[in-house]
């Protein structure tokens, strides 16, 4: 009996023993502590005087569930509710229940721990996730709407609206508006990401041709790529066509990926995008590229809150990164798992699996064939 | 552009700088429109005069896009209202269905470049007064 004491008063989460019929038989001292209240005050009592009105029933229901399963293995429940101290106040409780055969019969053994400091460092981090949402949402309205001046403006001039250009002018206006178009993709890319964090990330699934989809995420990488002389060699599994997903999403994610695949090649290499289904209710995208090489410790910091760290990089390629956070973070918000691997001296690979439906495999061959 | 599909345009915008561009653009269109600087005034000119197309600005000083949109589909029906169509620099996560379910005809991005801006007009509807008169 000692041994079985000592126990209790090893546990570190206050410990109340009941039997069947709902009365206190044993306590640790966590529990005393807890409850505010002494042992021989508490032994005795029903047990659901520790819970406040509303989660009674629960517990009750739980108890009943375990008596009538005791004699299986591992029965056990837990709940989170409002447990009652013996002041009067209210606590977020976690409480495991499981049966325990003694020989007065079987009982319940209860370890209750105090959740809410836990419920509230919770929902302090859900506010202010929700905080700096808000706050990307509105720095990039202020930062878009000058942006809009200076974009139309440029393409006004450009169109010859006020007059013949010479060379030169031309010439300044192109690049007035290729890097208010590049600032205002970054825009997007900080907007796409509150959305995304802010769980607000709308899908719509439909059924489409993969062929088709991949023939327009190479075209749109299409211009860069032929500008640095890389080569996009694409390949779809044979058979596979019509899947049922978010089209645009997938074609966004393509063009994240191409697009700093393309990035961080070096002029005249190559690119692979694969597409093969992975059973029968997932796609496999993959797409590597023999480019600039990642040590590991770069890559990490691709994913953490500030995502390019090398300075020398972002002078290099006017990257932020942000292609790569924000694929992972639309594919992982449809539920899909994204992979980067990393060999030194061969490049990287990036490799999706994004659940869907393959609405059907059609006998027609597969296209490979380089941009 | 004007002459084939003559509109009735208000835009409503408070940047100075974005009044003047939508000017430009929409006057090399053959369009005159009439400006004003948020959503009262929006309220108030529709009930001076019929438009074709309200081109409205989401945050506005007094009363913003949305807002002024719900007033404007409680006082007037579908067939008197202009087309509403919402320009903004970025949308905030919800904005977009806030707009929708206000209203809101149609949501177009700035910068407000001349191939989307034409487009829009496109969709919009030529008023029967103009017409009847061709």
């Amino acid at each position: 009996m000692q041994i079985y004491r000592d126990l209790l008063e090893a546990m570190p989460d206050a410990i109340v023993v009941g039997d069947a019929a709902g009365r206190i038989v044993q306590v640790n001292s966590q529990a005393e502590r807890l409850f505010a209240s002494s042992r021989s005050a508490l032994i005795g009592e029903p047990i659901e005087q520790l819970l406040s009105e509303p989660g009674r029933a629960q517990h009750a229901e739980a108890v009943a569930r375990i008596l009538a399963h005791r004699r299986v293995q591992g029965t056990h429940a837990t709940l989170e509710l409002n447990a009652l101290r013996r002041d009067g106040r209210e606590f977020a409780a976690r409480i495991n229940l499981a049966p325990l055969e003694i020989e007065m019969g079987t009982c319940i053994v209860c370890a209750v721990r105090d959740v809410s400091e836990r419920q509230r460092l919770q929902q302090s981090l859900h506010n202010s996730r929700r905080l700096k949402s808000e706050f990307f949402g509105h720095m990039s309205h202020e930062l878009g709407t000058p942006l809009n001046g200076i974009i139309g403006f440029a393409e006004f001039l450009l169109e010859g609206k006020s007059g013949t250009l010479n060379e030169q002018q031309r010439e300044c206006l192109e690049d007035i508006l290729g890097s208010g178009r590049r600032l205002l993709r970054l825009i997007s890319q900080i907007m796409e990401l509150a959305r995304v964090e802010a769980g607000t990330l709308e899908l719509n699934a439909q059924t489409f041709s993969l062929r088709g989809l991949i023939e327009e995420a190479c075209s749109a990488a299409g211009l860069t790529a032929q500008n640095k002389r890389v080569a996009i060699h694409r390949n779809l599994a044979p058979g596979l066509d019509a899947v049922t997903l978010d089209r645009e999403r997938l074609l966004q994610v393509l063009d994240y990926l191409l697009t700093n695949a393309i990035k961080f090649s070096s002029e005249g290499r190559e690119i692979h995008l694969s597409v093969t289904a992975q059973g029968d209710a997932a796609l496999c995208v993959r797409i590597w590229d023999s480019g600039t090489v990642k040590r590991s410790a770069e890559l990490e910091q691709l994913f953490t809150s500030y995502p390019q760290a090398d300075v020398s990089a972002i002078r290099r390629f006017g990257g932020t990164g942000l292609d790569l956070v924000l694929a992972r973070r639309i594919v992982e918000g449809q539920n899909g798992a994204f992979f980067i691997e990393s060999e030194p001296g061969q490049g990287s690979a990036f490799t999706l699996i994004l659940p869907c439906v393959i609405t059907s495999i059609s006998a027609a061959a597969g296209l490979s064939a380089p941009l | 552009m004007a002459q084939r599909l003559p509109l009735r345009i208000l835009v409503a915008e408070d940047n100075a700088i974005n009044v003047k561009l939508i000017k430009l653009v929409l006057g090399d269109l053959g369009y005159r429109p009439d400006i004003v600087g948020n959503g009262v005034e929006v309220l108030a000119a529709l009930r001076r005069q019929a438009y074709d197309l309200l081109l409205m600005d989401l945050h506005m000083p007094e009363m913003d896009g949305i807002e002024a949109t719900r007033c404007i589909c409680r006082e007037w029906n579908k067939e008197q209202r202009p087309r509403i169509v919402v320009l903004t620099a970025a949308l905030m996560p919800q904005e977009h269905r806030l707009c929708l379910d206000a209203g809101v005809d149609e949501l177009l991005l700035k910068p407000a470049l001349r191939a989307p801006l034409q487009q829009m007009l496109e969709r919009c509807r030529v008023p029967a007064a103009a017409q009847s008169n061709r």
